[in-house]
C-alpha cells in the first residue's frame, strides 16, 4: 500500500509536507532554542510603540533575530509561535481524530454487526448528533466551562461531535461484512461473537477507517483554528494558528506578513492532509484510482 | 461618569482602542473651525451602542456626549479643548448656582426664552420633574447624587409612585428652582451638569419608553432611533441659539451609525470618500491604524487628539490571599510593564503612562512611588519584595479580562510582565457585555481586574470616594474592584467631604491619593488620550475632557 501511495507524486509530496510539519512541531523547543526565541517572551524593542506597535524593519520585522518577524504590539517571535502553534493544532487534531475513530468504530461496528435495536439506538444517536448545530453547541459548551484545560476540552468536544461521521461508514461496511461468506464460515466453525467481531470484521475495516481518519485531521485543524478565531480556542498565552490569524485581521494593511505567515501554514497543512487522504483512499481502493 | 468606569466601552467591539495623544498632547491638536458653515448632514461612526438616552439613566460618557445635542441641563461643561473644557458654565440657568446655608441650599434661575421642541417654555417644574424621575426604581443605572444629597431622597420612590413630588426641590416660580440638600456640597453646581438635571415635561414622560424618544430641549430632536443601528437627529427649530453659549448647532442633521466594526470605521475614515468626508469617529483609532495615520501627513492632519481625566489601573483584590499582604501588592506595582500595556492600546498616542491616582489633567502633580525605567517595570525589585513576603518561589494569580481583542492583548501584557517577577497569571476571559457585572460581583471577582475611572466632573470628589471608600463595597455592582477597605482612608474621605473650601479639599484629596498609593490597592498605568479621525470636510473638531477625549459633538460643523 505504501508503495502504491508513494507512486503518486502529489501524495509523496503531501506526505513529505506532513512529515516535515510533524517533525518541526516536535522539534519546536530545539528550533526556538537555536533561533534564540520563545513563544511567550515580549520584545518591546522589536516594535515601534509610536506607530501603534508596528514591528520595526521590513516584512513584519523579519531579521536574523526573528526569522519570521514578530507580532505587532507585543513583539513575540512569530516563528516560535507558529511552531508551538503547530504542536497545539496537530496534537488537538490527532487526539480528536483518535477519539472519534475509537468511538465511531466501536459503535458503528456493534450497530452494523448486530443490527436490530442496537442499530436503531446507535443510528438515531448518530442522526441526532449529525443534525445538531455543532459549532454553536461547541462555542456554548466551551465558554460555559471555565477553568478546564481548553486543549482537553477541544479534543473531547471535537471528538464527540466527529464520531458519527466515522460511525456511519463503519456501520455500513460492518453490515456488508457481517453477511460475508468468511464470517458465515467462521460462525459455523464455532467462533464466538467476540471473535467474529474482532478477528473477522474489524481487520477488514482498517482501510475505510484509515481513509476517514486521514481526511478528518485537516477538518479538525481547521475547526480548531476556527474556534480559536472565535475566541473559544486554546487560552493565552498558548499559541495557536487560529488565534494568530484572528489577532492579525485588523493588521492586514499595516503588517501583511503577520497575517500571511500563519495563514500560509494553515493552508499548506490542510491542503497536504487532504491530498494525502485522497491518495490513501486511491491506494486502498484500486477501483477509484485515477488514470 | 458613570459607568464612568471606562475601558470596556472603548474595547468592546472587535476593537482595538486606544486613546491618545501625540507628543504635543492636549488641545493644541484641534482642527481650525474657521471654515465651518451652517447646514449639511454630519455623520458619526460609532462602534458602540447608545445604552441609555433617557436623561435619568444616561451615565455612560459616549451617550452623554450625544445627549448634550438633545437636552440641556442647568449647567454644563464649556465647549473647549483641553482643561478649559472642564470648566462648568451656565446652560439653562443664568449662573452656576447660588449656594446658601453653608452650601446646603442651592438656587438656580432659568434663562428667559428657553423652549422645548414643541415651542412651550421650559419651566423650573420641568427640571424638578426630571430630577424626581431619577428616583424611580423603574429607571435605574443613573448617577447616585440626587438620592445621596437631596433631603428626603433616601425614602422618595419617584413621581410614578409618589405624584406629590419631592419637597426638597422648591419651585417658587416658573424660572426659579431651589435644591435643599442634607449636607453641604461645595460642587453641587458641577453636579447639575449631569443629564439627570435635564428638564422633562410630565405629559411627555413615557416611563421606560422615554429612553427611545427623550423630548428635546437642545438644538436637535430625535427623528428616528433604532438601537444598535442608527440614531437620526434633526434640527429643533424652537431652540434659540441666543440662549445657548455652548452648542453651535451647525449641521441640519446628525446621523449616528451604531455598532460598526472598529476596523471598518478606521478604514472608512482613512479613505474619507463620499459621505465619509462629512463623518467623524466616535471612538479612538485602533493600534493597527496608528502607523498608517501617523506616516501620512494628510491623515495626520485629520487626527484630533483629546485629553481626558481618565485613569486606567490594574485593581488588586486586597481581600484575597496573598494579596492582603501590602508587599505582594507593591511587588505587582513594581513588576507591571506599563509601557507594554500602553502599546496594546496604540502606544504613546494612547496617552501618558500613569504613575499615581490623580491625573495631571485634574491639576495634580504626578508622583511615582513605584518607579522603573521608562515605565517598563522593575522585576528585580518585585522579586525582592515577594521574597521578603515569603513568596520567593513565585505565586499564581487569576486576572479577569473582557474577551475582546483589546482585552486579551492587555491581559497578555499583564501576564508577560508579571511573569518576569515569578508571578504566574491565569487569564479568565469574560464576555465583554457581562464584564462589569461579573467583576462587580464580589464573589465572582478574581485576583486582578483591569479597570479605570473617569470622574463625573473635574476633581477628585467623584473618584476617590467612590472607588476607595470601603463602606461602599457591595456584593453586586461594586466599583471598588480592589475591595480596598481602610478605616483610615474612610475617615479622611469623610473629613474632606465636610470641607466647604474647594481648594483645601483639592489639596487634601491629593495627599489622600498619595496615602492610598502606599497601600497599592491599584496600579495606575495610563492617563488616556483619544486620537480620533475626522473626515476632511468636518470643522470644529476637538476632544473633550469630560467625554474621555471624544469629540465634542456640539461644536462640529461642515466646511461646505
Amino acid at each position: 500500500m505504501i508503495r502504491r501511495l508513494l507512486a503518486q507524486r502529489s501524495a509523496a509530496l503531501a506526505l513529505a509536507v506532513v512529515a516535515g510539519l510533524v517533525l518541526v512541531a516536535l522539534a519546536a523547543p530545539l528550533i526556538t532554542w537555536i533561533a534564540g526565541s520563545s513563544p511567550t517572551a515580549f520584545h518591546g524593542d522589536a516594535v515601534d510603540p509610536a506607530l501603534g506597535g508596528l514591528p520595526r524593519g521590513a516584512a513584519g520585522g523579519i531579521s536574523t533575530r526573528h526569522w519570521l518577524g514578530v507580532e505587532p504590539v507585543n513583539g513575540r517571535d512569530v516563528l516560535a509561535r507558529v511552531l508551538y502553534g503547530a504542536q497545539v493544532s496537530l496534537l488537538i487534531a490527532v487526539l480528536a481524530t483518535a477519539l472519534s475513530v475509537v468511538l465511531g468504530t466501536a459503535l458503528g461496528l456493534v450497530a452494523g454487526f448486530f443490527g436490530g435495536w442496537v442499530d436503531t439506538v446507535v443510528g438515531r444517536t448518530m442522526d441526532l448528533l449529525l443534525s445538531f448545530p455543532s459549532l454553536i453547541f461547541m462555542i456554548a459548551l466551551i465558554s460555559a466551562a471555565p477553568g478546564v484545560d481548553r486543549r482537553l476540552l477541544l479534543v473531547v468536544v471535537l471528538g464527540f461531535f466527529g464520531w458519527p461521521y466515522v460511525g456511519r461508514i463503519v456501520r455500513g461496511q460492518a453490515m456488508v461484512l457481517a453477511r460475508g461468506e468468511f464470517v458465515a464460515a467462521a460462525r459455523v466453525l464455532g467462533a464466538s461473537r467476540r471473535a467474529l467481531l474482532l478477528r473477522e470484521v474489524l481487520p477488514n475495516l482498517t482501510g475505510p477507517v484509515l481513509v476517514v481518519a486521514t481526511m478528518s485531521i485537516p477538518g479538525y485543524i481547521a475547526t480548531e483554528a476556527g474556534l480559536s478565531f472565535l475566541g473559544v480556542g486554546v487560552q493565552a498565552p498558548t499559541p495557536s494558528w487560529g488565534q494568530m490569524i484572528a489577532t492579525a485581521v485588523p493588521w492586514y494593511a499595516a503588517d501583511p506578513a503577520y497575517f500571511l505567515i500563519p495563514g500560509a501554514f494553515l493552508f499548506v497543512t490542510v491542503l497536504a492532509f487532504n491530498v494525502l487522504g485522497d491518495a490513501v483512499r486511491d491506494a486502498l481502493d484500486p477501483r477509484s484510482q485515477r488514470r | 461618569m458613570g459607568r464612568r468606569r471606562v475601558g470596556l466601552a472603548l474595547g468592546a467591539a472587535l476593537g482595538l482602542l486606544s486613546a491618545a495623544g501625540c507628543a504635543g498632547g492636549g488641545g493644541g491638536a484641534a482642527v481650525s473651525d474657521a471654515a465651518a458653515v451652517k447646514g449639511g448632514t454630519l455623520h458619526v461612526l460609532s462602534t458602540l451602542d447608545l445604552e441609555h438616552l433617557d436623561p435619568a439613566r444616561n451615565y455612560v460618557t459616549s451617550s452623554q456626549d450625544v445627549g448634550r445635542l438633545i437636552y440641556r441641563t442647568l449647567t454644563t461643561f464649556a465647549a473647549a479643548p483641553g482643561q478649559a473644557g472642564g470648566k462648568i458654565v451656565p446652560d439653562l440657568a443664568t449662573d452656576t448656582g447660588r449656594p446658601s446655608d453653608g452650601a446646603k441650599t442651592w438656587t438656580f434661575t432659568l434663562k428667559q426664552g428657553v423652549k422645548f421642541e414643541d415651542g412651550r417654555p421650559i419651566t423650573s417644574k420641568d427640571v424638578k420633574y426630571g430630577v424626581e424621575r431619577t428616583f424611580a426604581p423603574e429607571l435605574p443605572e443613573g448617577p447616585p447624587y440626587a438620592r445621596m444629597w437631596l433631603a428626603g431622597g433616601e425614602s422618595y420612590k419617584g413621581p410614578y409612585k409618589d405624584p406629590a413630588g419631592l419637597a426638597s426641590i422648591g419651585t417658587p416660580d416658573d424660572s426659579t428652582i431651589v435644591f435643599h440638600l442634607n449636607r453641604p456640597v461645595a460642587d453641587f453646581g458641577s453636579a447639575v451638569s449631569l443629564p439627570m438635571f435635564a428638564p422633562v415635561p410630565q405629559d411627555k414622560d413615557t416611563g421606560v419608553n422615554y429612553d427611545s424618544r427623550p423630548f428635546s430641549s437642545g438644538p436637535y430632536k430625535i427623528d428616528s432611533f433604532e438601537p444598535k443601528k442608527q440614531l437620526t437627529l434633526v434640527r429643533n427649530t424652537d431652540w434659540d441659539p441666543a440662549t445657548d453659549t455652548v452648542r453651535k448647532g451647525l449641521p441640519d442633521k446628525v446621523v449616528i451609525d451604531l455598532g460598526l466594526d472598529a476596523a471598518v470605521v478606521d478604514q472608512r475614515l482613512i479613505a474619507g470618500q463620499g459621505e465619509d468626508a462629512d463623518a467623524v469617529a466616535m471612538e479612538p483609532i485602533g493600534p493597527a491604524s496608528v502607523g498608517r495615520v501617523l506616516n501620512d501627513p494628510q491623515l495626520k492632519s485629520r487626527l484630533v487628539t483629546g485629553d481626558s481625566i481618565n485613569t486606567r489601573y490594574l485593581s488588586i483584590n486586597t481581600r484575597h490571599q496573598p494579596l492582603d499582604d501590602v508587599r505582594v501588592r507593591q511587588a505587582i506595582a513594581y513588576a507591571l510593564d506599563k509601557d507594554a500595556l500602553r502599546t496594546t492600546r496604540g502606544g504613546p498616542i494612547a496617552g501618558d503612562l500613569a504613575t499615581s491616582l490623580l491625573p495631571p489633567s485634574l491639576g495634580y502633580q504626578a508622583e511615582d512611588p513605584y518607579p522603573s525605567t521608562d515605565g517598563k517595570g522593575d522585576p528585580d525589585k518585585a522579586k525582592a519584595l515577594l521574597a521578603e513576603a515569603g513568596h520567593a518561589s513565585g505565586l499564581t494569580l487569576t486576572l479577569d479580562a473582557p474577551a475582546s481583542t483589546a482585552g486579551k492583548a492587555q491581559a497578555e501584557a499583564v501576564q508577560a510582565s508579571l511573569g518576569r517577577a515569578g508571578i504566574t497569571v491565569k487569564i479568565n476571559e469574560i464576555s465583554s457585555s457581562a464584564f462589569y457585572s461579573t467583576v462587580g460581583n464580589t464573589s465572582q471577582e478574581h485576583d486582578l481586574v483591569i479597570a479605570g475611572w473617569s470622574p463625573d466632573w473635574p476633581g477628585a470628589s467623584t473618584y476617590l470616594p467612590i472607588v476607595f471608600d470601603g463602606r461602599l463595597i457591595t456584593s453586586q455592582g461594586n466599583n471598588d474592584y480592589a475591595q480596598y477597605d481602610s478605616p483610615a482612608v474612610d475617615a479622611q474621605l469623610d473629613r474632606i467631604a465636610a470641607m466647604d473650601d474647594p481648594s483645601a479639599a483639592r489639596a487634601a484629596y491629593g495627599q489622600l491619593a498619595q496615602q492610598i498609593m502606599q497601600d497599592a490597592p491599584v496600579v495606575p498605568f495610563l492617563w488616556d488620550k483619544a486620537p480620533i479621525l475626522v473626515g476632511p470636510n468636518v470643522a470644529g473638531a476637538y476632544g473633550h475632557i469630560a467625554y474621555v477625549g471624544r469629540l465634542d459633538l456640539v461644536s462640529l460643523g461642515l466646511r461646505r
